[in-house]
């Protein structure tokens, strides 16, 4: 009892609760209160949180989320296309694939190992993750890609060459691009075709397993097609790497053929991949327009073969250039700068290298590029001249040269071709008419100037048809005297010389060099009157001469006649634009007079007869000017620009010829008329007939003419010399390929008697000629007879009744002739 | 010291069985609590089919994967809720020290397991399930915390209420409270901090003290030193996070707890932007983004984000007031307990279900630093599912067993007061020669409580 008395001293005693005892009243009041104070106290605080984060900066997080988590595929439009007049396609677009691999996610290139090693700061164990590239099963599938890219069809692996380079360097480089294993993303190939693509991935589907997967995928994209190749290219242009309009046409009108991408917004998870479900929003991408040119590709190719041919036979040195169009309208047929380049690799110059190097070497003031010291400045010779880099990289000035189209963004002096413009000018203001004489000397004296003709010849007399065909000077200066300076300033603005032309095509130039009615004084006037004071571009010419032969009105060019939709909906039509009507009808029938006696009938040996062509009514002027603001050429005299503008028919003209050839070197000449001239005859040979234009209506059916002989000429003379005659050409290609050679045979040959449109088949190539099986004509209709023997390269000449059938046939069917050979076929 | 004896009385529960026929009668506070739990467990079945479908599909190759799992250990977990809440808690608690031995055997087991993630937290024995040795050690040291506590003695005030408190009375006030109170029934969760801090698991840490703290601090265990220290660790909370970084494992975690968002950690970066997405009404159920990868552990430890960008702000208050409801319901049941102990394992089940949510809720929102602590039947993992469904069987056991000892305490009270009414009857009889006094009222509706 003793420990009782010691407790109760305390006054306080340990008590156990009986097990059995609830918990006491006062102890579960606290307990229930506190315990349900905290947690309603925590749920404020959670409540509080979730209140901040979703309803206050809600909107924050959404827009953070959403820029992760939000797809933003981007739809490309398809480029509309580009059509020629007749519907030929001449730049398409074409769905193509590039094909890249995820090789850290590629399990079949790799073995994986996990490592675990203790971490040197904390101690802890860390794992990583080593691999190991699978090298046997790495170059097997490069392999196989490889195979497959380098079939062309993804099937005939069999037929790729392993041992040759192009396989070998794809090989190893897919094999590097595969090896990456720590890389998410390697390009394979690029712009790969349809049939190639489902080849990868059939043996991607293949060679994969669950844990041996191949990540090989495919991005579609676009890519340009020029099926023509280096055809109109300045006209057509080209795009870049990212399928942008760059030049030409692609350029121009780039908003309508490029069509509006579209977007698919998808929500994406963490490894990046679109979530398949209903909340993609998707704007359809539209589909660009396609362009429908006035410009015909057959009549650019005749015009581009002559060219060529013009370039290459007579040395010119700074590329030459054509246009053809029609006068009313503007609308351009025919438009090319030669040499240029292949839209397909535009910035390939490799084929015309060497030309290419020849211009720029002969222009060190415009491209040199000079040996500098270190601290910038050139280094210079004994003399104080600069010294060219022999070393230069003159590829920048390669492609600029190829692309530029060359009709309208270089200026020229149009000499002789000008004064069709001064005669205008004079007619129009009633200055000059048909018959106003002006005295040649020989020599003419403005202020302290002497002019003087070309050749120095004297004309005496002449009124201005007389003029324009003896291209006279002296005619030209003293009609330009009596114009004055500020009417010919009139006129020469309203003939569009001080503006651009507004053809709907890029980089047209708008700084042309000329004299104002303030600045152009006696000397100036002069000069300008025969073209030599102002630089234009060859198409201001153009539209300058259409509007003194169409009746006056100056109408801006164009190449793009309608605007069509992916459905051949015409969206727009881009009509014939009339500026303003520069002279009167009367004088523009003046001129069309005048220069149809410039290009003469075929009788007449002076003047533009080289583009004359029987049966047609051609009107012409020569230009032969001298390029005063370029270097001199070596034989000391200036740099010379031939060019050439026919408009046919002259009575009443539809079309415009018009060649340039910038710099020629011929031994012997610069004449235009000798240069240039042949050049429009031969393409006004193909064309006209192609084009249907209005003949001269004589009939020379009955007609014999005398071949001429033509061996040793060049085959583009040979032809002008046929032109003239009345007597059609046909060059049998060269197996060579020599385009500037002269004529090794001839049929039917020399001083052979044969009817008024008989074809002369010429050769380049060997003496003899080729010959052909002749068909069965027996029991045809004659036109059918003569369409066949044409077919087959035979001449035809039809007897007796031409609206019966063949009876017989001068030529045994299935004989032998030689190409050109007439075979008469009588019908009854 | 010696602790007076008392004789043993009858436990008015009957004798102690494995499995009671009859735990007592359903009361509706422990009908609305279960009909609560059943709400949040279907609610968490949904809502993990929903965040786990994609990660289901890209990880493990099937949309069903981790559903298919939980789903089975919620129906087995029923099963164990049903069974556990026919288990007389006697029993239990004459296998407290038993079960403490089987776990720090669990924790010792999980150091030479082969460790996932890092961490070695679970049982990982080739051919079972795998099993997360902690959520198994909550419930041993909620049990035998409510043993220890329950037990312990107190002072009790004798002698007349006048008597001077001398400094020896304060010592043994100080030594019983400190000591008796706290000290003791502290000392075997040394031994369990000790082995998860080598796993190591410090949300583990965090939430045994937090559970055994609050099992002593609702039993008024340390009395007014409870409370002040409860007190202070709240208002301390901050500067404490603060000053632990020197613990390297720690230290990337608090690094990243900040409210800029570029220096976030991208777990609670993604967490954040899953919650805002969510705005007031969410993006419906199954439209997650965020749980496209983006969100790391979008199954687990931060599947309130995807609840809360799928059903928004609304959906997440649903929630967390089921479980407000649930908690409250529960601590009702867990004080109305016809024993200190079964009222001490109710508070420590309905405290570690609290601690759990609130942890959960308040990492995801970045409102605490990153730690792993799973949301009670919505995060994947099927040990802490079973373990908590058991926990769930013994509260529904406390609830009847309860109300059973309610009435047999109303009928004890019921038949002494009719003991007093018979003797008043009786003096009544004797005094009816004697002028009328008033009548007795009896109220029997008047709570026993």
């Amino acid at each position: 009892m003793k420990e009782t008395e010691t407790r109760r001293r305390r006054g306080r005693a340990l008590r156990r609760d009986p097990d059995t005892a609830p918990i006491p009243r006062k102890t579960r009041a606290v307990g229930l209160a506190v315990s349900i104070g905290a947690v309603l106290a925590a749920t404020a605080i959670v409540v509080g949180s979730l209140y901040n984060i979703q309803i206050r900066d809600g909107e924050m997080y959404t827009r953070y989320a959403s820029d992760q988590q939000l797809l933003d595929t981007s739809i490309q439009a398809t480029r509309g296309e580009i059509y020629d007049a007749t519907g030929k396609v001449l730049a398409s677009t074409s769905v193509v694939w590039d094909i890249w691999c995820d090789p850290s996610y590629s399990t079949a290139l790799y073995d994986s190992q996990t490592l675990t090693s203790a971490d040197p700061a904390t101690g802890e164990e860390v794992e990583t993750t080593v691999r190991t590239l699978d090298a046997a099963a790495c170059a097997e599938i490069s392999r196989e890609l490889t195979l497959r890219l380098l079939s062309g069809d993804g099937v005939s692996l069999d037929g790729v060459d392993t041992a040759s380079d192009a396989y070998i360097r794809q090989y190893e480089q897919i094999y590097e691009a595969l090896s990456k294993i720590d890389s998410s993303y390697q390009v394979l190939a690029e712009k790969v075709n349809n049939a190639v693509k489902e080849s990868i991935e059939a043996y991607v589907a293949e060679r994969s397993g669950r844990n041996d997967r191949v990540s090989i995928s495919s991005s579609r994209t676009y890519q340009r097609n020029y099926p023509y190749g280096a055809f109109a290219a300045a006209v057509l242009g080209f795009t870049n790497a990212d399928g942008e309009g760059f030049y030409g046409l692609e350029k121009s009108y780039d908003d309508v053929l490029s069509g509006t991408d579209g977007r698919t917004v998808t929500i994406r998870n963490a490894r990046g991949n679109a979530i398949a479900d209903s909340s993609a929003v998707t704007y359809d991408a539209k589909d660009g327009d396609s362009l429908v040119l006035t410009l015909d590709a057959t009549i650019q190719e005749v015009v581009e073969k002559y060219l060529n041919e013009a370039i290459a036979a007579n040395t010119v040195e700074n590329r030459g250039c054509a246009i053809v169009m029609d006068v009313n309208t503007g609308g351009i047929l025919a438009m090319a700068s030669k040499p240029d380049f292949d839209p397909n690799n535009p910035n390939d110059y490799s084929i015309n290298q060497a030309y290419l190097e020849e211009l720029v070497r002969a222009e060190p003031e415009l491209y040199g590029i000079y040996l500098k010291n270190e601290d910038g400045t050139f280094v210079t010779d004994e003399e104080g001249n600069r010294i060219l880099d022999p070393e230069a990289d003159y590829s920048g000035y390669f492609r600029d040269i190829m692309w530029k189209n060359k009709t309208i963004t270089e200026l020229y002096y149009p000499g002789s071709v000008f004064k069709v413009i001064t005669a205008a000018m004079g007619l129009d203001s009633g200055n000059a008419a048909y018959g106003t004489t002006f005295s040649c000397a020989g020599a003419y004296g403005v202020a302290k100037e002497t002019y003087h003709c070309a050749g120095r010849h004297s004309h005496g007399i002449q009124n201005l048809a007389q003029a324009l065909r003896n291209s006279c000077n002296i005619y030209f200066i003293q009609l330009g005297q009596r114009v004055g300076v500020e009417t010919f300033y009139d006129y020469f603005k309203a003939f569009g010389f001080t503006e651009r032309t507004g053809v709907d095509l890029p980089n047209e130039t708008g700084y042309m060099q000329y004299y104002t009615d303030k600045t152009m004084g006696e000397v100036e006037l002069a000069s300008s009157a025969f073209g030599q004071s102002m630089a234009v571009t060859p198409l201001q010419v153009c539209t300058a001469i259409a509007a003194a032969v169409n009746g006056g009105y100056l109408v801006t060019p164009h190449v793009v006649d309608q605007i069509v939709d992916a459905n051949g909906n015409v969206v727009e039509q881009i009509g014939p634009n009339v500026r303003r009507q520069v002279i009167s009808e009367t004088a523009s029938q003046t001129i069309r007079e005048i220069m149809e006696y410039e290009v003469g009938d075929g009788t007449n040996r002076d003047g533009g007869y080289r583009a004359y062509v029987a049966g047609y009514r051609i009107g012409g002027k020569s230009g032969t000017s001298e390029l005063l603001n370029m270097d001199r050429r070596a034989d000391g005299d200036y740099k010379k620009a031939a060019s050439f503008v026919a408009v046919l028919p002259a009575d009443d003209p539809e079309i415009l010829v018009y060649v340039m050839l910038d710099d020629p070197n011929r031994a012997g000449t610069d004449y235009s008329s000798i240069l240039a001239a042949p050049v429009v005859g031969n393409i006004i040979s193909e064309i006209a007939p192609y084009l249907g234009i209005a003949t001269d209506g004589i009939d020379r059916s009955g007609q014999m003419v005398r071949v001429p002989n033509l061996v040793g000429a060049e085959w583009s003379n040979a032809q002008v010399d046929l032109n003239i005659r009345g007597l059609k050409h046909h060059l049998v290609e060269s197996p060579a390929g020599n385009t500037a050679a002269a004529v090794t045979w001839q049929y039917p040959v020399m001083n052979e008697m044969v009817p008024s449109g008989t074809t002369v088949y010429l050769y380049t190539d060997g003496t003899g000629g080729q010959t052909a099986e002749v068909p069965d004509l027996t029991g045809k209709s004659a036109d059918f007879a003569r369409q066949m023997l044409q077919a087959a390269g035979f001449n035809c000449v039809v007897e007796g009744n031409a609206g019966g059938l063949v009876q017989s046939q001068s030529a045994a069917p299935g004989s032998s002739a030689q190409l050109g050979t007439i075979v008469t076929i009588t019908c009854g | 010291m010696a602790v007076a004896r008392r004789r043993r009385s009858p436990d008015p529960a009957g004798p102690v069985v494995i499995l009671q026929r009859d735990p007592g009668p359903w009361t509706p506070l422990t009908i609305s609590w279960l009909a609560t739990l059943a709400l949040i467990v279907i609610f968490g079945l949904v809502m993990l089919f929903s965040a786990s479908y994609t990660t289901g599909y890209l990880r493990m190759g099937d949309s069903l994967y981790y559903i298919k799992s939980q789903a089975l250990y919620a129906l087995i977990g029923v099963g164990v809720m049903f069974v556990f809440s026919y288990v007389d808690l006697r029993f239990i608690r004459r296998l407290v020290w038993v079960g403490y031995l089987v776990s720090i055997g669990l924790l010792v087991l999980v150091l030479f397991c082969e460790p996932l993630n890092g961490c070695r937290r679970w049982v990982n024995i080739r051919g079972l399930p795998t099993l997360q040795a902690s959520e198994v050690v909550k419930f041993e040291m909620i049990l035998l915390t409510a043993h220890i506590a329950s037990r312990t003695p107190h002072l009790v005030r004798q002698g007349g209420p006048g008597l001077k408190r001398t400094a020896q009375d304060a010592g043994a006030w100080v030594y019983q409270k400190l000591v008796r109170e706290l000290l003791v029934p502290l000392l075997p969760l040394v031994p369990v901090v000790v082995l998860l801090a080598l796993e190591p698991h410090m949300s583990g840490i965090v939430l045994m003290c937090a559970i055994v703290g609050s099992i002593l601090l609702l039993n008024g265990s340390g009395g007014i030193i409870t409370y002040g220290g409860a007190v202070a660790a709240v208002l301390l909370l901050e500067t404490v996070l603060s000053h632990i970084d020197s613990i390297p494992y720690l230290q990337d975690r608090l690094d990243g707890w900040t409210q800029d968002l570029d220096k976030m950690t991208d777990q609670t970066l993604q967490s954040l932007y899953a919650i805002g997405s969510g705005g007031l009404t969410g993006l419906g159920l199954g439209n997650s983004v965020e749980k496209q990868l983006w969100l790391p552990e979008c199954t687990n430890d931060f599947i309130f984000s995807v609840v809360c960008e799928e059903l928004g702000f609304v959906g997440a208050l649903v929630v967390i007031l089921l479980f407000v409801l649930l908690l409250v319901q529960g601590f009702l049941i867990a004080f109305q307990a016809g024993d200190r102990f079964s009222t001490l394992v109710g508070v420590g089940i309905m405290a570690q279900v609290g601690w759990q949510v609130f942890c959960n809720v308040a990492v995801v929102t970045n409102t605490l630093p990153n730690t792993g602590i799973s949301l009670p039947f919505f995060s994947s993992g099927g040990t802490s599912l079973l373990l908590l469904m058991a926990e769930m069987g013994v509260m529904i056991h406390i609830g009847r067993s309860g109300a059973k000892a309610a009435e047999a305490r109303r009928a004890r009270q019921l038949e002494k007061l009719r003991a007093q009414e018979a003797a008043r009857e009786a003096a009544k009889a004797r005094q009816a020669a004697r002028p009328a006094s008033p009548p007795i009222v009896l109220d029997l509706r008047r709570p026993d409580w």
